[in-house]
């Protein structure tokens, strides 16, 4: 790992702390709120707000942050003097803690959410149980969905990046090929039926990496394009 | 020393460089005239690793510059539209390139935006078209970048401005000498400012003329 890597990695970091403070901050109020209006209004949840709100919010933002790194800071970077290849590292640097902090996050916050419920004498009976193991296993399913999602998110732009238009569309199959098959076997709909869950993450992982590395292939000598933004 | 041999770039079907050889000596301010769409942005986009050839060898200091990280950090490209989001202040344009060039003048680039009397607080996407090719020279002359490469950079400029521009370039480069090029398709302006140059209809190899020595073309 260079140094000028580091320095990428310290410069993204830099911008994201403060969102990725507010992106939290703004859900842990959001999701209290939500949950005291339910238990306020004598309602039963059915399931987690916070595994729902936060687990698809962080996803999403880190599919975001994928295709923002491509399409707006490569070229910032680039002009500033770094190499394609130490951007490369330097957001990856950024982009796996991020993905795993967030993915800790669901079921540390799940967790929290079902100690406050519970603080009470009132008894769910339709609030989802929470266990340490529950926790663990929700973990490893939020990690590889979060790191699918963010290598998604960068491939979808690569191909855009690099291919412009049509081609770019077509590169979206497998670009969305980690979020598709970590989605499939392990999403919320998923009962481990088809694939055992430990066969299905290192499904998704593998074809995470595949895809991770056809991109990067990609992105190692794309030329700069120049925008009037 | 920045020498090409035989350098192509090609747009698909199209070749905007068609084998292009010529030597260019450092620490020397250099004008890259043409017309529009006769190749300059592409000769500099490989210049400065933006590109890479599609055939023949460049060597910048007798290395490839593609994905050189030494020479890449000691290479400014700054180009017309500016690679800065629009969203961005300027304070935060300076300060990424504060974080990410070892050799950025913070004092000067301060200096700089008095001169070109530009307020850091002012989003890029607010700015004149003026405005916004000076914030370019302060990227540029702040770099403090061995290699400089401005890309019609006195677009939008008005007199006051410009002059200002070639003030501080020449005070710039006889202060911290090294090599400038500048690159714009308005010929008429760069004869304007002293190069003496008369172009007839000739290749971008002729087009390369090394305006501290006057137009030796």
């Amino acid at each position: 790992m260079s140094p000028s890597s580091m320095v990428v990695f310290t410069v993204l970091q830099r911008i994201y702390r403060p969102v990725a403070v507010w992106f939290t901050a703004l859900m842990l109020t959001g999701i209290a709120i939500a949950d005291a209006v339910v238990v306020r209004s004598d309602g039963d949840p059915a399931l987690s707000l916070w595994r729902l709100i936060f687990g698809s919010a962080a996803k999403y933002w880190l599919l975001v942050i994928g295709i923002v790194l491509v399409t707006m800071h490569l070229r910032q970077f680039v002009a500033n003097g770094v190499t394609r290849r130490d951007f490369t590292v330097g957001s990856a640097l950024l982009g796996l803690p991020l993905a795993v902090g967030l993915a800790v996050l669901v079921p540390a916050g799940n967790g929290l959410e079902s100690a406050l419920l519970h603080a009470g004498d009132h008894a769910w009976a339709a609030y989802p149980g929470f266990s340490v193991a529950t926790g663990l296993a929700e973990l490893g399913r939020s990690v590889v969905i979060d790191i699918a999602y963010l290598v998604s998110g960068l491939a979808v732009a690569v191909g855009f990046y690099r291919y412009g238009g049509r081609p770019g569309v077509l590169l979206m199959v497998p670009a969305l090929a980690p979020i598709a098959v970590a989605e499939g076997f392990l999403g919320a709909g998923s009962t481990g039926d088809v694939l055992p869950v430990a066969a299905a993450a290192a499904l998704a992982v593998a074809v995470t990496g595949l895809v991770a590395a056809f991109f990067q292939r990609l992105l190692r000598d794309v030329p700069i394009r120049r925008t009037a933004g | 020393m920045i020498e090409l041999r035989d350098l192509t770039v090609r747009y698909g079907s199209t070749v905007a460089v068609d084998r292009l050889t010529l030597d260019l000596p450092p620490g020397k301010i250099y004008g890259l005239l043409g017309r529009n769409g006769s190749g300059k942005r592409s000769l500099l986009s490989v210049l400065a690793s933006f590109r890479k050839a599609s055939a023949g060898t460049i060597r910048v200091g007798g290395a490839d510059p593609f994905e050189n990280a030494d020479l890449m950090r000691r290479t400014a490209f700054i180009r017309d539209t500016l690679d800065v989001s629009g969203q961005d202040r300027i304070s935060q344009v300076l300060r990424m390139a504060r974080w990410l060039r070892p050799t950025w003048d913070a004092a000067y680039a301060a200096r700089l935006l008095d001169v070109f009397e530009l307020d850091e607080r002012r989003r890029i996407q607010s700015l004149s078209r003026g405005q916004r090719s000076s914030l370019g020279v302060v990227l540029g002359l702040a770099a403090r970048a061995d290699l400089t490469i401005l890309d019609e950079v006195y677009l939008g400029m008005d007199a006051v401005a410009r002059a200002a521009f070639y003030r501080e370039l020449l005070a710039d480069y006889l202060d911290r000498p090294r090599t400038i090029i500048l690159s714009t398709h308005l010929i008429e302006t760069a004869r304007a400012q002293g190069a003496g140059l008369t172009l007839g209809p000739v290749g971008i190899q002729e087009l390369f003329v090394h305006l501290t020595a006057g137009a030796s073309r």
